[in-house]
């Protein structure tokens, strides 16, 4: 309580400089991240988040020491050629956007990866520095830092308001901004910049995955409560604000369980959870986009509805009678008195009907109503017969689904419209008021769902379509970033679940290590570049992405509900959090209205600081390391080795081996099938070959291939090669079966090239195998003899002189 | 005092004399709460050439999405030749849009169009030699066969639509769904269509066309459907395609129609 008090009465200078510098950054992220939420390209904000590492190893190379403005200029060089790299990629090159990215990502983490090892296998290098810069703890920020912060915070602000219309414009509509002569590419890069800067000054107090978080979360939970984007950018300020502030209160006070690995929750974790949990409390209590305002205006709706049905069925059942004022019974009425539950209840409740002996009557006030609401009825169904030439026996219905809403002016235009054509007279025996006869038979309705069933139909539409095909890909793209993010979020402390728990130095192999380390290379990498063709074709790149991050959570909890590191355990959390996310973003995108790629981005970083809270939970009791999840341990895969058919092989091959061998199979069985699911899935769908089932089946393999692949290799590798060697291979050829082929030469290519080159340069074998796909992507994008760039600009050099007609 | 009461209606749906091929019951589909078809109830005639004809926003392709199970229906039903969709899945041959696909997919032509062949291959079974040479068939007859080994993206828009064309033909169908089958071609590939078209009426197939050129309905097709959110009429084209009809589809005379739709959309009157 009195650390409490210490804190929020900002009496520790320390503690202070920590808060307002995770409420600034919060500020300043939010507002930049508004508008790649708006531009849709929050995910390719994840990239450019990636592209800082490499950024800032490089500026290490040059000035040689820890110094924070080099640094931040590494990080916005390399981060505006990453988004450069997806911009130029998507427009000249066969490859969609999604892949660009994953290549992004995967390819600009591999080389960061790469030159941070060879620094810090510098005799010289200031290891230590760079890596508190790179792994950062909120905690050790020092004033320097968020001095630093303020001024980023300065400028993104200042920036945003300077170019508040032409942001505005470039996100609401970027081909106008162009015909009117903006220059929407260098805005475009210039937006991105702004990104990257947050990312660089972020990266110590929350690390890279988690930094994306905060670009997004707070966005997409301040769209919730306005319709403005002036309103939307101060809440969205306001909210990562607040979640900076609170995130470091709680990891502050909060205290942890003993036997946790730190002391006191992880900082970046407990700011991006605070930040979702605003999200949630905006989705479900938002007064106008909030799912609960929803629910509860469709509750009135439906409470309407049964009351005026009510009172139509009495006027209507006592119309011949010609007295309004006379008893009914509720089991006399036209419609089944069950249908009337709560339109009687509401209706009493509202004083529109009085019980009177065993009768009820409509109240003067009733009468009125029920006059309104017949008005409306026969006007509508008036209306429909005569203009919209609907048959009168279907008239009753479709005026039942729309009476209900039909505002006052719009009953003014029908009776004008009607009126015309002397169709209104007072005909109703009952009262004076113009209410016309009914221009069918009065009967209970036939097939008629009934009043409210528009709004059940809609649900069911809503259920339908969630369940349908081609969006089902929403989700899984959401897990990517897991693994390296929990290794740069957490910073100092350990995390990791991973293969050094069956690392045994005791047992020796029999063959030579080297050889077996290129066998479990290559074996990943195949089995990554099969899976990653039909999800580069299907255009779901970033799934993998998706995947490998989800991961963590889903082997953290694994972990924890079960006690043991069996793989199946493993492989079912990791999978049962992959189809989670995919479900959730999905419903995101559909009932929450947010983005397709943005409600990806909120899912799969919130889990992913779920996960890092969980792993410190559990800490205690595994052999963690941040490390070996990012880059593997795939030096030393070899040493951990199982007795099979009475061979000594590494554990981490004979996984691989086995999924890779699943995988061929699969691919080789089901070949036609993924092929036109992934061409054409509504003709699959006509043909009843389900595009759902391939889908998920698709998923699961990406699945499967992760977490074998994540316990040797690390995440990292596998990012790149489900994107990069069917990208290359994609340009390569124009067969699918050929693709495949060429897809896995690349990717055994990548491996046998990458581990030489790692060797080398003393570096890290899965970055630099990462690396070398994306280089050998680089070189296809560029030469390939049909769909390079080079044969492109040859082609259009030969086509340029069109036959013009001769001129007289 | 007596209720007056107007003539009986008779709405602008002839009977057909024909066998039916679709039957369309009460069928409403909804986007996102915003209905874009509303209580669709037609009958098809088999053996002809129908065109389904209305503005843009009309909801002509959702009413074949809706017949071929692309998209739910929010209410009604759909019977093919008197069975449920699933029950009639091998008679079905669809052409999707053109921009429905990624032209730049890894395939060739005869590729294309020996997914036609798929659903009758059913799961796992590779196409043989038989289905080979009836892609081949199908490519020759909408004048592609030199074109077999050309990939996808190297065709013109004319020919990626015949490509389309034969995989339908491929399928070996009874029934074909073509959406825009027209749009966008060249007058080589429109007049192969057509001639296409015709072979199959002749073979006593039924095929119902999105269609979007008002001008050629009478030329191309026996029977029309004219859509615009509801069904406005149907019939053969020589009594329905007149004037009066069209007007009712194109013209914006239901304005409070769609005032009231929307307002169901948001839940709630607008005042």
């Amino acid at each position: 309580m009195d650390q409490f008090l210490r804190l929020i009465t900002l009496q520790d200078a320390n503690t202070r400089i920590v808060l307002i510098g995770t409420m600034l950054l919060g500020i300043a992220s939010a507002v930049v991240g508004s508008f790649a939420v708006l531009r849709k390209q929050s995910l390719v904000g994840d990239a450019v988040a990636h592209a800082a590492l490499p950024g800032v190893c490089a500026a290490y190379f040059v000035v040689g020491e820890r110094n924070f403005v080099a640094f931040l200029a590494g990080a916005l060089l390399f981060g505006v050629l990453a988004a450069a790299f997806v911009t130029f990629v998507t427009a000249w090159t066969r490859v969609k956007e999604d892949a660009a990215i994953g290549l992004a990502i995967g390819g600009f983490f591999g080389l960061g990866i790469v030159l941070s090892r060879i620094i810090q296998n510098q005799p010289a290098g200031n290891r230590a520095g760079l890596d508190s810069f790179i792994f950062g703890k909120a905690a050790s920020m020092v004033a320097a830092d968020a001095q630093l912060i303020l001024a980023v915070a300065a400028i993104v602000l200042g920036a945003t308001l300077l170019f508040y219309k032409e942001f505005k414009l470039l996100c609401f509509d970027r081909d106008f901004a162009a015909g009117q002569g903006w220059p929407t590419v260098a805005l475009d890069l210039f937006l991105m910049a702004l990104v990257c800067i947050c990312t660089v000054v972020g990266l110590p107090a929350v690390g890279v995955v988690l930094m994306v978080a905060l670009l997004i979360i707070p966005a997409v939970a301040a769209r919730f409560w306005t319709n403005r984007l002036g309103v939307m950018l101060v809440l969205a300020a306001i909210f990562g604000g607040a979640s900076g502030l609170l995130g470091t209160i709680l990891s502050a006070t909060v205290p942890t369980p003993a036997g946790a690995l730190s002391r006191g929750w992880p900082t970046g974790p407990l700011i991006v959870l605070t930040a979702a949990f605003i999200f949630i409390v905006s989705l479900l209590c938002a007064p106008k986009r909030g799912l609960i305002a929803d629910l509860f205006r469709r509750y009135a709706l439906r409470r309407r509805i049964a009351v005026q049905n009510l009172l139509r069925d009495v006027y209507e059942t006592v119309e011949p009678m010609g007295d309004l004022e006379r008893g009914w019974h509720p089991e006399k009425l036209v419609r089944p008195a069950s249908s009337h539950t709560l339109g009687l209840r509401r209706a009493l409740r509202e004083g529109l009907v009085a019980a009177r002996h065993s009768e009820y009557t409509l109240t003067p006030a009733g009468r009125d109503a029920a006059v309104r609401v017949v008005r409306a009825h026969r006007l509508w169904e008036l209306y429909l017969i005569e203009q919209a030439d609907i048959a009168p026996d279907h008239v009753d219905r479709d005026a039942d689904q729309l009476e209900h809403v039909l505002s006052p002016a719009m009953i003014a235009q029908l009776e004008a419209r009607l009126a015309e054509r002397e169709q209104v007279r007072p005909q109703s025996p009952v009262v004076d008021k113009p209410v016309p006869a009914s221009p069918h038979p009065i009967a209970p309705p036939v097939r008629s769902p009934g009043g409210a069933s528009l709004l059940i139909a809609f649900l069911a539409v809503f259920l339908g379509a969630f369940t349908f095909v081609p969006d089902a890909r929403a989700g899984g793209e959401a897990n990517r970033h897991e693994n390296t993010r929990v290794v740069i979020e957490s910073g100092a402390a350990p995390m990791l679940a991973s293969a050094d728990a069956w690392f045994s130095l005791g047992s020796y192999p029999i063959r030579s290590d080297d050889l077996w380390t290129v066998a479990i290379a290559i074996c990943c990498c195949i089995a990554c570049g099969l899976v990653g063709c039909f999800l580069l074709l299907r255009r779901m790149s970033l799934l993998g992405d998706a995947i490998s991050h989800a991961i963590l959570p889903g082997l953290a909890a694994a972990f924890f509900l079960t006690g043991t590191r069996e793989p199946i355990a493993m492989l079912a959390g990791a999978m049962v959090v992959g189809v989670l996310t995919a479900l959730i973003s999905t419903g995101l995108n559909r009932w929450g209205r947010v983005p397709e790629d943005a409600s990806m981005g909120v899912v799969f970083t919130t889990l992913f600081a779920l996960g890092v809270i969980l792993i410190t939970l559990v800490a205690r009791d595994v052999d963690l390391d941040p490390g070996c999840v990012l880059y593997g341990l795939i030096e030393f895969a070899p040493f951990d080795t199982v007795r099979l058919l009475g061979l000594e092989l590494p554990r981490s091959f004979v996984w691989l081996f086995i999924v890779l061998a699943i995988n061929v199979t699969l691919i080789a069985v089901f070949f036609k099938e993924l092929k036109i699911v992934c061409f054409d899935p509504y003709l699959a769908t006509t043909m009843g070959i389900s595009a759902t089932a391939v889908h998920y089946g698709l998923m699961t393999a990406v699945a499967a291939t992760s977490v074998a692949s994540f316990e040797a290799v690390g995440s990292i590798l596998v990012v790149a090669m489900l994107v990069a060697p069917g990208a290359t291979a994609h340009l390569l050829t124009d067969k699918l079966g050929r693709m495949l082929w060429w897809s896995a030469a690349i990717a055994g290519l990548s491996a046998v090239l990458g581990y030489a080159l790692a060797v080398r340069l003393n570096t890290s074998v899965a970055g630099m195998i990462a690396t070398t796909a994306l280089g050998l992507f680089v070189l296809a994008a560029i030469a390939s003899p049909r769909h390079g760039v080079i044969a492109r600009w040859a082609h259009r050099r030969i086509v340029t002189p069109i036959p013009t007609t001769p001129t007289r | 005092m007596s209720i007056p009461r107007r003539a009986p209606f008779t709405p602008d749906v002839q009977s057909w004399s024909d066998p039916v091929s679709v039957e369309v019951h009460d069928v409403t589909v909804a986007y996102r709460r915003k209905p874009v078809l509303w209580d669709v109830d037609i009958s098809l005639p088999a053996q002809s050439l129908i065109a389904i004809v209305g503005p843009n926003g009309a909801g002509k392709s959702t009413l074949l999405k809706a017949i071929l199970g692309l998209v739910p229906l929010a209410s009604g039903e759909v019977r093919i030749f008197g069975k449920p969709l699933k029950q009639s899945r091998s008679l079905i041959g669809y052409v999707p849009q053109r921009e429905t696909v990624d032209w730049d997919f890894p395939v060739d032509a005869l590729d294309v169009v020996l997914m036609g062949r798929y659903g009758r291959l059913g799961w796992i079974r590779r196409p043989g030699r038989t289905d080979r040479d009836a892609a081949m068939e199908a490519l020759r007859k909408v004048g592609m066969e030199e074109f077999a080994a050309r990939q996808i993206s190297q065709l013109s828009g004319g020919q990626q639509q015949r490509v389309f064309l034969a995989r339908a033909l491929a399928q070996d169908a009874t029934i074909y769904f073509m959406d825009e089958p027209f749009a966008g071609v060249d007058a080589a590939t429109e007049k192969a269509i057509v001639g296409v078209l015709r072979e199959l009426r002749s073979a006593g197939k039924t095929v119902i066309a999105v269609h979007h050129d008002l001008q050629t309905v009478p030329e191309y097709f026996d029977h029309v459907v004219l859509l615009n959110m509801r069904l406005v009429a149907a019939g053969p084209v020589a009594t329905t395609f007149t004037r009066d009809n069209l007007q009712k589809t194109y013209g914006g005379r239901l304005t409070i129609l769609d005032e009231a739709i929307e307002s169901v959309r948001r839940g709630g009157p607008s005042s």
